[in-house]
């Protein structure tokens, strides 16, 4: 009941929004991993992706990337570049067999969803 | 900065002391970054409500803490069924227990609210118990990464087939314990035969006859077996064909004994008839109409309760 009440009182705007994070959780991992294909420190891997259209709050990406790290798919090492100590991330050789079979994946998934959202019926 | 170090020692409070100084360091290089960057863009000093805005972006310390840490959930997903069902389990049972170990509660003199109280209280007392440490069990399974996975392998054959005809509510089924017990702590204690007092009106004083006495044990073990089966129902919140044949043939035996009241020459004796104002025919005469009636009544709906278990064993 409480549930069903908490279903009624969203608005469809906040449905979407809901939706729309679900819609993007996974593909924030896709988008990481392929950017650390080239070395980035946390602020300088937010901005290139920023660049490339892709909005990641520091909240979200700073906390992903220690995970990933943890996963073995990234190797980090701290250095000191114009008088700050910053923590530079890479792929790891898992890392990159990782991001190549989800990658297959993701053109896969594209695919059949193009053709799904595409199709108008008989 | 002071408004900086203000959120990274926030931050650090909510951190496990491992990754506490890494983090820190990290988050503390990204935020002067952005400061400079945004400085250069605007080219002046930031004041405190544009770094503001800049933390702002990164969220609530306790939240982007919650975010370092691998598990966030007290039971994840894939323990949550099990849990859930366990927890219905053992709540069951535990309503069950708190029942029956305060039957002598029941069977004492004390009144109905109180018996209602005292029992809602043990069993929410209970209850919380219960739910803590069943919790607690499914937490330290998922965080030692103890997998439940086996609990989840099945075959379509080894489905049993339930009948949705079949499944029974707890509420009713509690329901019908709890009468129960209530009825035998009043026919066992509050009883007393030939001295207790059924009812009384201000001139007379009717208690039930000896005749009572002949069922007295036969009722005891019919209602004494009607808990032990609406427990079984209880924790199996359904109907089996084992538990729908012993219901049947409790409420067969009930038959027996309504048929057996029937045939009683008197239900009641009246002791005293102190002023005569009604005679002492018509009193009885009531009591045999109106005891008769609770006993049609009582008849009607066991037969109505066969007839249903009967359908249901066909089904």
């Amino acid at each position: 009941m409480v549930k069903l009440l908490m279903v009624l009182s969203m608005t469809e705007s906040e449905h979407y929004q809901k939706l729309k994070l679900e819609l993007r959780r996974g593909t924030l991992i896709l988008a990481v991993l392929a950017e650390l294909r080239e070395e980035h420190y946390g602020y300088s891997l937010r901005k290139n992706l920023l660049a490339k259209g892709m909005d990641i709050d520091e909240g979200t990406l700073y906390p992903l990337v220690r995970r990933l790290e943890k996963q073995g798919l990234l190797a980090s090492e701290w250095r000191e570049e114009n008088n700050r100590k910053k923590r530079f991330y890479h792929l790891s050789e898992v890392g990159q067999t990782t991001l190549r079979q989800l990658t297959e994946d993701w053109r896969a998934t594209e695919k059949t969803l193009n053709r799904i959202l595409d199709y108008q019926g008989d | 900065m002071q408004i900086v170090n203000n959120y990274l020692n926030s931050l650090e409070s909510y951190l496990s002391e491992d990754i506490r100084k890494e983090v820190r360091d990290e988050l503390e290089a990204s935020i002067l970054e952005q400061v400079e960057d945004k400085q250069e863009s605007l080219g002046r000093e930031l004041n405190t409500e544009d770094i503001e805005a800049i933390l702002l972006g990164f969220g609530h310390p306790m939240k982007v803490a919650a975010a370092y840490s691998s598990n966030q959930e007290l039971v994840s997903s894939s323990y949550f069924p099990v849990f859930k069902k366990s927890l219905e389990l053992t709540l069951a049972i535990v309503m069950i227990a708190t029942l029956l170990l305060n039957i002598p509660l029941i069977f004492s003199d004390a009144n109905f609210i109180k018996i209602g109280i005292v029992l809602l209280a043990d069993f929410i007392e209970n209850g919380v118990w219960t739910f803590a440490w069943v919790t607690l069990l499914f937490w330290v399974l998922q965080t030692n990464n103890i997998s439940i996975e086996g609990l989840y392998k099945w075959s379509p054959k080894e489905l049993s087939a339930v009948n949705p005809k079949l499944k029974i509510s707890r509420l009713e089924t509690l329901f019908e314990i709890t009468v129960y017990l209530i009825f035998l702590g009043w026919w066992n204690g509050a009883f007393g035969w030939t001295m207790t007092h059924v009812f009384e009106n201000l001139d007379k004083v009717v208690n039930l006859s000896d005749e009572w006495q002949l069922v007295h044990w036969s009722v005891n073990i019919i209602v004494g077996l009607s808990i032990i089966v609406d427990s079984i129902k209880y924790i199996a919140a359904g109907w089996n064909k084992a538990t729908l044949s012993a219901n049947m043939a409790l409420n067969i035996a009930s038959l027996a004994v309504i048929a057996q009241i029937f045939g009683f020459e008197t239900y009641v004796t009246v002791i005293e008839n102190p002023d005569g104002t009604i005679p002492l025919e018509v009193t009885l005469e009531h009591a045999r109409t109106l005891i008769n009636g609770v006993l049609g009544v009582l008849a009607a709906i066991i037969a109505w309760d066969i007839f249903s278990n009967y359908q249901k064993i066909v089904s």
